[in-house]
């Protein structure tokens, strides 16, 4: 199935880990070239870089490709929508020729060509009937996003066609009142179905190169478990089908699962040294004191962020000092090296401060009076 | 460590018993880290406590009579300072590793509660005048001299923001191009400038190894600023647009050599595309000069070719980068 010969996504792997322990000093560089030599892999794999920039290139090419094709076909919606058709098969075609010829594997190409080839089809038979219906529509881009991850183990095709799955559950129901009634339900018990599938395969070898796709998979089905039962989503996903907004029935039974979830997540992660849980977890504690925010301000927000940034302060310089000596396996060292080849250092931390805390520039004209906030956020604005 | 997969080298003879031994003892004594959770968390702590304050400052700067709030800011900016000339490490030139890991996040803390705390006083007090030169001057110093002084990556960024403002520029990420308006001359040249005096200090900074990890920083900030302003210019002065895009092309290939030679796929891959925009610009607008014909069609050809090119180009530039790597 998979477009890839066996042996070439094998040997990447190796080869991998070889230099991961190579950089961790467990084999020495005679063996990391012996490795290097015997399981020799030819796929094309850019710097991270280099694939942003391939990947815009490509979908310039291509826009401009259709372009003039659309120049050249004249009018009419028939004939658009076949070349909108046709043109997405092409995209597949040379997708295929560039990873049998040139050898690419996330490359930015192929992940383009991808994704231009899926959409290209369906706005393609989009134009040409003239109504389709919500469901339809998400069982076509499942359906192709589930072919692009089976056969090329793209990761986004693979969240795509989860988001796919879920839309098509989300129409199914929401068609009838019991169904509408069932959805939150149903989603919470096809999260955690599909959320054990993802497991077991991942656990396969013969799917060793669909892993991180698997992955991506697990956190999302995640995702789709706490936002079936999340107050927010609820309401306003019931608002969204039946048409009119307001609280909605068992609010305690969503309050619950809104600030429990998250903690139920960490602690999980924390227990089986999961980090797909703790994440989730950490990034849904988020979510969740947002949903509480949104519905009661129980404190003005600045002094929301003051409390919640001093808990966050002292709680973590707490954890950071008891784990200094690792504790239940647990440390507060660093022990593996951040990706080095993926930011080269950059400065990403300071981008997001300098973002935050961005000073007010000055006024062009110089004893123009000023007053106000060189600093802090909000204040950006500054009045003068 | 993938432990059979290492058993399997093993037998193949392809490492030795010892490096075997060594990925079974890494794996065995293997612990689960929180590093990068709980520095999270702190980051996230100090974002939103010193935000909050911000916000408190902002809204109530008519109403704060009893000082209250201003008191308990300049005690977590006395405080953090406090720690971090205690704790700190000898100053060096080059890079000077943090004591421990939550230094970084309380020089942060108190460098940004500072900046509330001058703004402030300017606002209430009027320290700096009606100067405002002054008022984001005297900030930016404090802001360098802490940056060098504890070796703190994210104090040199907010430094290097303030110095753009004290310009009168707006240069952080997601304002760069929104809130300047480049079509302004003075902007045009301040910008400009700027990103060439940047650039030229991050030179600098590795060349004479005086803190020479800041010079990504440097670089980074310089090298957008540079090429927003200039490809504004190319859009703004039409009469002599030709002149302008070769000494843009002239500047790119400079920095473009020197980027291959610290081997920054990043900064190839943004120089080449900046360059690239300004190329398109120029080649669209002579297509648009010289022909009466299909000008869509040619342009959507000339579009679609040389981001072919372009790619190619990359592609090259990165097995080149990657050969420097060999040698």
């Amino acid at each position: 199935m998979i477009v890839y010969k066996h042996i070439d996504l094998d040997n990447r792997d190796v080869r991998k880990q070889a230099a991961a322990a190579l950089s961790k000093k467990i084999i020495t560089k005679e063996e990391f070239d012996r490795i290097d030599v015997a399981y020799s892999c030819d796929l094309y794999t850019p710097n991270f870089f280099v694939r942003v920039g391939l990947f815009l290139l490509t979908v310039l090419a291509a826009l401009c490709c259709l372009g003039l094709f659309v120049l050249t076909s004249g009018g009419g919606d028939k004939s658009l929508g076949g070349l909108f058709i046709f043109f997405g098969v092409l995209a597949y075609a040379a997708l295929e020729l560039f990873i049998y010829t040139r050898r690419i594997y996330e490359a930015g190409t192929d992940d383009a060509l991808l994704l231009i080839a899926g959409s290209m089809i369906i706005t393609g038979i989009n134009i040409l009937s003239s109504h389709i219906d919500p469901l339809m529509e998400s069982g076509m881009v499942l359906a192709l996003a589930l072919w692009g991850f089976v056969r090329y183990a793209d990761r986004l095709m693979a969240l795509i066609s989860y988001a796919a799955f879920l839309c098509l559950i989300f129409y199914q129901l929401g068609e009838s009142p019991i169904g509408r009634a069932l959805l939150p339900f149903v989603v919470m018990v096809v999260s955690v179905v599909l959320y054990l599938l993802f497991t077991r395969l991942s656990a396969l070898s013969r799917l060793r190169f669909y892993r991180s796709g698997l992955v991506l998979l697990r956190v999302a089905a995640l995702l789709s478990f706490y936002a079936a039962g999340n107050y927010y989503v609820v309401r306003e996903v019931n608002a969204f089908i039946s048409h009119h907004s307001g609280a909605i029935a068992l609010g305690f039974l969503w309050w619950t699962l809104t600030g429990l979830v998250p903690i139920l997540y960490i602690v999980r992660g924390v227990q089986k040294k999961d980090l797909v849980f703790l994440w989730t977890g950490l990034g849904l504690m988020a979510a969740a004191v947002f949903t509480v925010r949104y519905y009661y301000h129980i404190l003005p927000a600045e002094l929301a962020m003051i409390i919640c940034g001093s808990i966050l302060i002292a709680g973590a310089w707490f954890l950071i000092r008891w784990l200094h000596e690792p504790k239940y396996g647990f440390t507060s060292a660093e022990i593996d090296d951040p990706d080095p080849a993926l930011l080269e250092g950059l400065p990403v931390e300071g981008l997001i401060l300098a973002e935050s805390f961005r000073p007010a520039a000055a006024p062009p004209e110089p004893g123009v009076h000023y007053g106000g906030g060189t600093s802090g956020g909000g204040g950006a604005g500054g009045g003068y | 460590m993938d432990i059979p997969l290492f058993k399997k080298l093993h037998a193949e003879g392809l490492i030795s018993d010892q490096a075997l031994g060594q990925a079974e003892a890494y794996e065995g004594s293997r612990l689960f880290s929180l590093f990068r959770e709980l520095r999270l968390l702190l980051y996230l702590g100090v974002l939103l406590l010193t935000g909050g304050l911000g916000i408190v400052v902002y809204k109530n700067i008519d109403t704060i009579g009893h000082q209250a709030v201003l008191v308990f800011i300049a005690l977590i900016t006395v405080g953090s300072f406090y720690y971090c000339l205690r704790e700190k490490t000898a100053f060096g030139w080059d890079k000077v590793e943090a004591p421990n890991s939550i230094f970084d996040y309380i020089l942060l803390l108190g460098c940004l509660s500072l900046l509330i705390f001058l703004g402030y006083w300017q606002y209430q007090y009027d320290i700096f005048g009606n100067n405002y030169g002054l008022a984001t001057f005297i900030p930016m110093v404090i802001l360098f001299v802490a940056a060098y002084y504890f070796d703190h990556l994210g104090v040199l960024s907010l430094a290097v923001t303030n110095l753009a403002a004290w310009a009168g520029l707006s240069i952080t990420p997601l304002t760069l191009i929104k809130e300047n308006g480049f079509t302004d001359h003075r902007l045009i040249f301040t910008g400009m400038l700027l990103g060439v005096v940047l650039l030229a200090f991050g030179r600098l900074t590795s060349q004479r190894r005086i803190k020479a990890h800041f010079e990504t920083t440097y670089t980074n900030f310089g090298l957008h600023l540079f090429f927003v302003a200039a490809l504004a210019g190319l859009f703004t002065y039409d009469a002599i647009y030709l002149l302008w895009f070769a000494g843009l092309a002239g500047i790119a290939w400079y920095l473009c050599v020197q980027a291959i030679r610290r081997r920054s796929f990043y900064f190839v891959l943004m120089i080449v595309l900046y360059t690239y925009i300004g190329l398109c610009y120029t080649v669209l607008r002579l297509l648009w000069k010289g022909s009466q014909g299909d000008i869509i069609a040619l342009g959507l050809l000339w579009l679609g070719f040389s981001a072919f090119g372009v790619a190619a180009l990359l592609i090259r530039l990165n097995r080149k980068i990657h050969n420097h790597d060999s040698l």
